[in-house]
This record gives structure tokens, sequence and C-alpha cells, in this order.
């Protein structure tokens, strides 16, 4: 019987990897331990093993393609591929009929990174005439090695063929299901609570389908990541900005170089002098320590038509506010050109979100990981304020601080939203 | 467990030797051996990853720096005299069978190391490798075979950054490239392999460390002798 080759999954947080070479041909017999393809992922290759024998009947990924984890990427069929399958079509009959009879045809997939050399020969006669008896399956790679088992693989595996057929035709990756057969076995039942990702969910009459461009899917990727891992909290503040707003129109009126600056160029540097105030806000997560940046480095989210890109604004607390409208301006024009540059969107500390341009009278960013902090900003609304103790019409603006709790906590936060507070409050001290 | 790991401070070996070299040590791991950490120089020399897009090489292709491509993942990069390289042969499977904590592993190693000598590095999400500034002072590319490690990571201590300018690093636009030198770190790649070897022990968390064995017959080992 004709058996899946699936995409491994050389990581926990695998999604996809590429298939970089084929090292079989469609046509061509294999043997155990053989190296059928290398897949990469993250700048490592990984050589697939073979723990099958029989013939590759089907490449189903191309060389240079991407195929997400538990994906099948070719099928070895041995003689099977050129002989009608007689047998294993009423075993997996039985098999779809009662799925808790364990099929003596099971047999798991056939290649795994975790490879170790196998133990058994592979059956010397082809695997689709006969049934083959459970024990010339591969063991375990815990039962194979007596050591712990480094990977969930042989869990993963334990699944009845209609099951694992059913999954790879949905896209389901099989370690994601919680199976309710003996010993954890995936059934086909258990799929129906699944949903699958992307590819294989048709757009239903009055929708439309939007396949992910790179920029959408990484950000997609990371900001679940970072609501998924960081400790979110919030801290906002309301800042009076009417003096930041007469600052702003000033400058406008000081010759060509100023009549596009924009509250966002005075928040650059305003949080570029908090963070300089606050070095510990000025930070990043790693793992095992908090990085303190030396410089600072404000990313700028900005929304183009393939998504979200954060270009990086250096030196927000020690270049003069020319110089960082110059700098603000070249990125958000090279970001919107498409001619943005690797080196224009890292080595950022800090990130602002501005929405001020819609009636969003406050928000809350997701950091942007490994950041320790990301700023959001709202719009400027014209509201009454107290004045010494008169009541008189004001402008005011919200701003809200998301953190990763794991770098900073609430008093770093107050301490950073008092420091930029003043500023943006005595906005002179921004253009010295 | 009480793992240990042998180092091999090599000097400057020609390309194709490492390789061989590094196919033994896989060979050997594979059979039982202890885990290995290489460290050399290479002799100037482009390389291919094995999915790499020729492209990269640009003006590369046209000089008289040899261009090999190999087995590892990744892009275009250059080695050449200056650059500590570090080839990691680790049975994944005695540490943690996932290739991206792998990569973490090996940047935590050159970020510690850089930290001790007063460089800030960090990591760069979605490109791996080690950043200062905003630069790349270090390069990632491995291999796996049967979960043993092979490759490694490339760091620029000093040595000839204007050999990055002709090829795309990494299939990166506009990645600009630096060396410790450049940074102002003063520090032989001796000295670095030193710090780097300790991080790594400590880092991988090996009981003991010893140094490879120089008198076996490795191959090709009158060129490096």
């Amino acid at each position: 019987m004709a058996v899946d080759v699936v995409m491994p999954r050389l990581s926990d947080t695998m999604e996809e990897g590429t298939v970089v070479k084929w090292l079989k041909r469609v046509g061509e017999t294999v043997e155990v331990g053989d190296v059928l393809a290398e897949v990469e992922t993250d700048k490592a290759t990984m050589e697939l093993e073979a723990f099958d024998a029989g013939v590759l009947s089907e490449i189903r990924v191309a060389e240079g393609e991407a195929a997400a984890v538990g994906a099948v990427i070719a099928v070895l069929g041995g003689a099977a591929a050129e002989r009608p399958a007689k047998l294993p079509a009423p075993a997996e009959k039985a098999a779809a009929k009662e799925p808790r009879a364990v099929p003596a045809t099971e047999r798991p997939v056939v290649a795994s990174p975790s490879a170790q050399p196998p133990v058994r020969e592979a059956p010397a006669k082809p695997p689709a005439t006969v049934s083959v008896p459970p024990a010339a399956t591969p063991a375990s790679p815990a039962a194979r090695t007596g050591t712990a088992a480094p990977l969930a693989e042989g869990e993963r595996l334990r699944a009845s063929p209609r099951a694992r057929r059913l999954a790879s035709d949905r896209g389901i990756d099989l370690a994601s299901v919680r199976g309710s057969g003996p010993g954890g076995r995936v059934l086909e039942q258990d799929l129906d609570t699944v949903s699958a990702p992307g590819p294989a969910t048709p757009a239903a009459v009055g929708e439309r389908r939007v396949p992910l461009g790179k920029i959408r899917r990484t950000t997609a990727q990371r900001m679940a990541a970072a609501a998924r891992e960081v400790p979110h909290f919030y801290a906002s503040s309301e800042i009076d900005v009417e003096a930041l707003v007469g600052v702003k129109d000033d400058l406008r009126g000081r010759g060509a170089e100023w009549q596009r600056v924009t509250v966002t160029h005075l928040l650059l540097k305003a949080v570029g002098l908090a963070l300089r105030a606050v070095p510990e806000m000025n930070a990043s997560w790693a793992d095992d320590a908090v990085i303190l940046h030396e410089t600072v480095n404000i990313g700028l989210a900005v929304a183009t038509d393939d998504g979200l890109l954060v270009p990086v604004v250096r030196g927000c607390d020690t270049e003069p506010l020319a110089e960082l409208v110059r700098r603000a301006q070249g990125l958000v024009e090279r970001v919107r050109s498409r001619r943005i540059a690797a080196d224009d969107l890292l080595g950022g500390t800090f990130t602002i979100s501005n929405l001020g341009m819609y009636p969003v009278s406050q928000f809350a960013a997701v950091v942007n990981p490994p950041h320790a902090g990301i700023l959001a900003v709202g719009a400027i609304r014209a509201t009454p304020v107290v004045r010494g103790k008169q009541v008189v019409a004001g402008q005011m603006m919200a701003v809200t601080l998301s953190c990763d709790h794991r770098v900073v906590d609430g008093v770093i936060a107050g301490r950073f939203l008092e420091a930029l507070k003043s500023r943006l409050e005595e906005p002179r001290t921004l253009l010295e | 467990m009480n793992m240990r790991l042998a180092v091999g401070r090599l000097g400057v070996v020609d390309y194709g030797v490492a390789t061989a070299l590094q196919e033994r040590c896989v060979a050997e791991r594979t059979e039982g051996g202890d885990d290995v950490l290489l460290l050399l120089e290479h002799p100037p020399v482009y390389t291919l990853g094995r999915g790499a897009d020729p492209r990269f090489l640009g003006a590369a292709a046209g000089h008289d720096v040899p261009i090999v491509r190999t087995s590892r993942g990744g892009q275009v990069t250059y080695h050449g005299p200056g650059q500590l390289v570090g080839y990691p042969i680790v049975d994944l499977r005695n540490h943690r069978c996932d290739v991206r904590w792998y990569v973490r592993q090996l940047e935590g190693v050159v970020i510690r190391a850089l930290a001790r000598l007063d460089l800030d590095a960090e990591r760069c999400p979605g490109a791996p490798g080690v950043w200062t500034r905003g630069h790349k002072v270090a390069s990632i590319g491995i291999a796996i075979r049967r979960w043993v490690t092979w490759h490694g990571f490339a760091l620029n201590v000093g040595g000839d950054l204007a050999a990055f300018e002709h090829i795309t690093p990494c299939g990166l636009d506009g990645v600009r490239m630096t060396s410790l030198a450049r940074e102002g770190v003063r520090s032989s790649v001796e000295d670095v392999a030193t710090v780097v070897r300790e991080e790594f022990v400590d880092l991988f968390g090996y009981a003991s460390w010893r140094d490879l064995d120089a008198d076996a017959s490795l191959p090709g080992r009158e060129v490096w002798a």
C-alpha cells in the first residue's frame, strides 16, 4: 500500500519547511535509511530518511517549494504504484467502518527526521501485496534507543490510515490532534473537532479568499506568537497637547524642510528622550536575560498595501529633531515605494503605533517582540480641560503603553509615561 | 546526563578539508562518540547553502575566490582569514530535537561571548544570525543528519569585510556585515575562540570538555598543521 511522506517537524514552533533537494526521483527504488530529500527551515537543512522500502511513486512538492508541517510531500508506493492495489482497499474500508480496529496493514509514515538507523531491515516482498505484520513496523524512537524520546514523533504517528489520509487531505497536522482511540490513536472523528489551516478551506459563495503575502504572513505569525507568549500589561496617560500642536504649527511656518513635520515626528523625539531618561524601558527580552540597549532606535508601524512594516528611526534620543524628521520621512517614503532595505527594519528597541489620523480615542497595541514596549497613540481631541481652576477648551491625546511584563514592571511604565508626558507638555525641550 | 565535549582548535583549514572532517565527525558521533566543536578559519571562499539562489552571489562570481556549494541551510556567505568559524557536531537527541532551539542556542553562545568582550549584540526575529547596532556580525547555517548537526556559525572578528560587498549575504537585501574590529573590539581570533568555547560549554551544559585528539589521522591534516 502507498505510504505518505510528510514534511517533518524539525522544531516545536516550525510551521512550514522547504524542500531544497530531492535525492530520489520518481520511479526510483528506495531502501530503508536512504535519504529521500533535504528540507530546510530557519537556516537548517535536514536529511529526510526513508523508514520504509519501496518505489517513489509521486513527488508532490517540487524543489524550492514550501509545505506545511505534516503535509504530504511525496508518496512511496512500491509495486503498488504500478499495480492497482487489491488488498489495501478492503483493509482501508474495514478501518473506516471500525475505526477502533487496528488493521494488520497499519504502517507508520515512512520518513522521520528522528531517523535513527532502523533496527530492522525492510520486508523483502513488495509491501502492497502482503499484510505487513505490526512487528515489522519500526518501533517508536524511544523504544529503539532505550532513552527518553526526543520528539513526540512516535505519538504523532498513531493514527488510523483513514484519519491520516483525511488529515493530509484537509491539511491538518496530526501532531496537533488529540486522539480518542486506544493509546491516544487519532481516529477519523477526532479530525472533525479540528479546523484545517488555510489552503484546505475553500471560500464559500459570497466570500473571497485572500492568500497572505509574505509580509502579512510574517506579521500574523509574529503577532500570534507575541499574544501567546508575551505577558502584556497596559498603562495609559492623557497628554495635554495644546502646546505641542502650537509647536508643530510654528515649525511648519519655518521653511520647506519643516512643512511636512507631524505630531509623529515630535513623538519620536519625545519618546526618544523619555527612553533615555528611563533606560529600563529601552530593553528587549532574550529568554535568559534582559538586554538594555544603549542606542534608542524607534520602530514606526507603517501600513502598506502589503501589510504592516516597522522601519526603524535610529538615534531618537541624540539626533536633533530636524534629522529625525528627515530620517522618518526617508523611511516612510522607502516603505511606500517598496524600496525598503532589511537594514531599515533592523535594530529597533521600541515601537510607536499612531492611529491619530483616525477617530481612535485610544487603543492598546501588541508588543513587537523582543521589545519591552510599544506605544499606541490616539487622536488629538478637543475637550474641556482644567487649567488653574478654570475649565477651558483644550486638546488632549491619549497614549497607551503595552509592556512585556517579563522585561519591565508597572513602576517602570509609570516612570516612562511621566517622562514622556512632561516632554510632550513642555515641547520646547524637543527643539533643543 | 554527563555530556562531554571534544574541542578542536584547527587554525586555518581549507573548506573542503573541513567539510570532510565534519563528515567524519558526524559519522563518529552517530556511532556514539562525544559531541565535537571545531573552531577554525578558512582561506577565502564563497559558499552557497543547499537551497541558495546563485543570483545572491552577485559580483563575486567573477572573482578569484573559489565558490563552493554546500549542504548547509541558508544562502550565500563568505569565509576568510579573521573570521572565527565554529562547526559543532552535536547530537540533538541529547539536548532538544528542535532546530530552531539549536539555532537560538548558537546565537546565544555568540551573544554571550560578545557580551564578555563588551559588545552588545542581539537576535533579529526572522533573520537568524547575530546583529549589533543593526549590522550583522555572525552568520548561521547548519545541516542535520539523524539529528546530528554539522556546519555552524561564522563570527567576523577582523578580516576583509569588503568581500561581503560582492554578494547579498544570507539573501537579505541591504544587510551590512560588521566585525568585532569595526565595532572597536580588539581581540584576536584565538582569544575570541577561547571565549566562544567557554560559553558553548556553559550554554549547552557540558559536564567537561577536552581537546580533540590532534594526533588522530584526520583528513588533510598537513593543510592546517
